[in-house]
């Protein structure tokens, strides 16, 4: 038994997961919104640049998410789950 | 000398291999061959990853697309990064479902979170059709990988046949473990490759350093940088780019290979930490866009304006034989091992849900035998198209997102949505590929949102009727909701720790 026996059903501690929106507003959402900027950043056309540093944002995000996670102890949830899993499944391979 | 180094990385590259899955293999059932065990490391899951990311698609397609148009290039910065903030959350419970379900393909799926054996089968051939679609661009490209070792001494016709024969038999020697290391192979020699492509592409075509090859092509081709590109007339435009972006995020891990990865990943934590990294990983795209301005500055004309071949016909071009066959040799693995996968992900569908609905009694190793039988046919069916294939691997890369994507909504609902239902599924999967695939609507869209990804439209449809028809008929039962929605399975007969519903 794990500890946090409150039900997973009440879910307010993964809010943060909404985070992984953000890549979508940055590289899809605001694509035609930058497309005409004449900037060039490194000498790279405007929309070229930000769809790169949309991934470099992206990866941040993820991580961060990544963190927030083990904070609020999805980890230890899934490694709980395997346990209980691995009884059943991995004994068959 | 192309010839020497081409042949010496393809030999060491197969011998490595199965070296490699011979040592590893512990015995040779159908999940075994399907899903690597369910046991695959951190260090392996990855480099999986890695490999169905950096598909000939990226390389050719995209270089492809630099080259004849310019900014719609951009769609590879955001298929990777948005991809996998949705598998960050999707992924894990994929793997979970797998793994209370004793999943081994998708159709699994469907079949055990809708409790419609039916709609396994349905779904398996969809997913098969799809996976066919792809194939395509790994031959296509196979092909003129082909071409260029042999010197354009056969046709492209001929060309695409045997790349067809050297993927069936890349699957015959390898199998899903020896492709991944063959992936890990690829992934270096890749590395190799466009490090010394782009080191030496400035002086190639005049410019003084990198970064000014884009100056240099935007004073050439004004607007070549940003939408809709080269062509001003093109519909690909920014919003182009975004409902296309879109629906490759969420069709990309609804492709049944991709779906049965996350099964055999070690843990739901290393899933969502490999999440992390691998945006990054694509930023290795701007090498494949310069490559392709820098043939565009350099003149190149590829045979018949092919845009497919605009980066290998640049490479003859200007680079000595030695480069020439490291390209060739990195673009066999390039294109071999994800293949693989792909044929033996159809093979094993083909053989578990849809043969064996019907032939239950099916022993282990005539599944194996179907199995294997069957995705020799699917390499002749994508053969077969290919010779009919003119267009650009971005494009056949749309349409099979196109047609996966018609998966998605009951994927996605499956997880979040205990009322999904099997009706529900099959009406909106049939009204989506009407919205799809019907003359007159095709002719809509084409006509009204010309800029749009019909894929994207046709999967609103989808989840708008898969909605709509699951509040009219029945849930399914709670056993079977559980297999997709354990976080929230609310029936009080189960338990939190009652995870048992894979008996």
């Amino acid at each position: 038994m794990d500890s946090n026996f409150q039900g997973e059903r009440s879910r307010p501690r993964h809010w943060h997961r909404w985070m992984l929106v953000i890549p979508f507003i940055w590289q899809a959402l605001l694509a035609p919104a930058v497309n005409d900027v004449a900037v060039k950043p490194f000498g790279l056309p405007f929309p070229m640049f930000w769809q790169m540093a949309g991934i470099v944002l992206a990866s941040i995000v993820i991580g961060l998410v990544f963190f927030m996670d083990r904070r609020a102890g999805v980890e230890d949830e899934e490694a709980s789950f395997l346990e209980k899993t691995s009884a059943s499944t991995g004994d068959a391979q | 000398m192309k010839m020497a180094i081409v042949l010496s990385i393809l030999l060491a590259t197969v011998v490595g291999a199965v070296a490699y899955g011979r040592r590893t293999r512990k015995n040779a059932t159908l999940a075994e061959w399907a899903v690597g065990g369910r046991s695959l490391g951190t260090l392996i899951f990855w480099f999986m990853n890695a490999g169905e990311v950096y598909t000939t698609f990226a390389v050719l397609g995209i270089s492809g697309y630099a080259w004849a148009l310019g900014a719609p290039a951009y769609l590879a910065f955001c298929s990777v990064s948005m991809s996998y903030a949705v598998g960050y959350w999707l992924m894990p419970k994929i793997w979970k479902a797998g793994r209370l379900g004793k999943l081994v393909t998708q159709a699994d799926f469907f079949a055990a979170r809708f409790d419609a054996p039916w709609l396994g089968v349905i779904t398996g051939v969809i997913g098969i059709a799809s996976l066919i679609v792809y194939v395509q661009i790994q031959l296509v490209s196979l092909g003129l990988i082909v071409q260029l070792t042999l010197d354009d001494a056969i046709s492209s016709r001929a060309a695409t046949i045997i790349a067809g024969l050297l993927m069936i038999a890349f699957v015959f020697i390898a199998g899903i473990r020896s492709a991944a290391f063959a992936a890990g192979v690829k992934d270096v020699l890749m590395i190799v490759v466009v490090v010394l492509l782009s080191a030496t592409v400035a002086s190639k075509v005049g410019a003084g350093s990198l970064l000014d090859i884009f100056g240099m092509v935007e004073a050439k081709h004004p607007g070549i940088g940003k939408f809709p590109g080269l062509d001003a007339s093109s519909p690909t435009t920014a919003i182009w780019l975004m409902t296309s972006a879109i629906n490759i995020a969420l069709g990309n891990w609804v492709f049944p290979h991709l779906f049965q990865m996350s099964y055999s990943a070690r843990s739901a934590t290393s899933i969502r930490r490999n999440a992390i990294w691998q945006p990054l990983y694509s930023l290795a795209y701007f090498f494949i866009i310069l490559l392709g301005f820098a043939a565009l500055l350099a003149n190149t004309h590829p045979p018949g304006d092919n845009l497919n071949a605009a980066l290998l016909q640049f490479v003859s071009e200007r680079y000595p034989s030695w480069v020439i066959g490291l390209v060739a040799g990195t673009g066999f693995l390039l294109a071999l091992a994800p293949g693989a996968l792909l044929l033996v992900a159809a093979g094993s569908i083909f053989t578990r849900n849809v043969v064996r609905p019907f032939a239950p009694r099916l022993s282990e190793g005539q599944s194996l035998a179907l199995s294997r039988a069957s995705l020799v046919c699917f390499a002749g069916v994508a053969v077969y198209l290919s010779l009919a294939q003119k267009g650009s691997l971005v494009k056949i890369l749309l349409d099979a997102y196109s047609a996966i994507g018609m998966l998605a909504p009951a994927v996605f609902l499956g997880f979040i949505w205990r009322r999904t239902s099997a009706t529900g599924v099959l009406a909106g999967m049939l009204a989506g590929f009407i919205a799809l695939l019907a003359p007159f609507s095709a002719h809509y869209w084409g006509t009204h949102w010309p800029q749009w990804e019909p894929g994207l439209i046709a999967m609103a449809i989808n989840a708008g009727v898969t909605i709509l028809v699951s509040l009219v008929t029945p849930a399914p039962a709670p056993a079977a909701v559980g297999i997709g929605l354990l976080d929230s399975a609310g029936p009080p007969t189960t338990s939190r720790n009652g995870y048992k519903l894979g008996a």
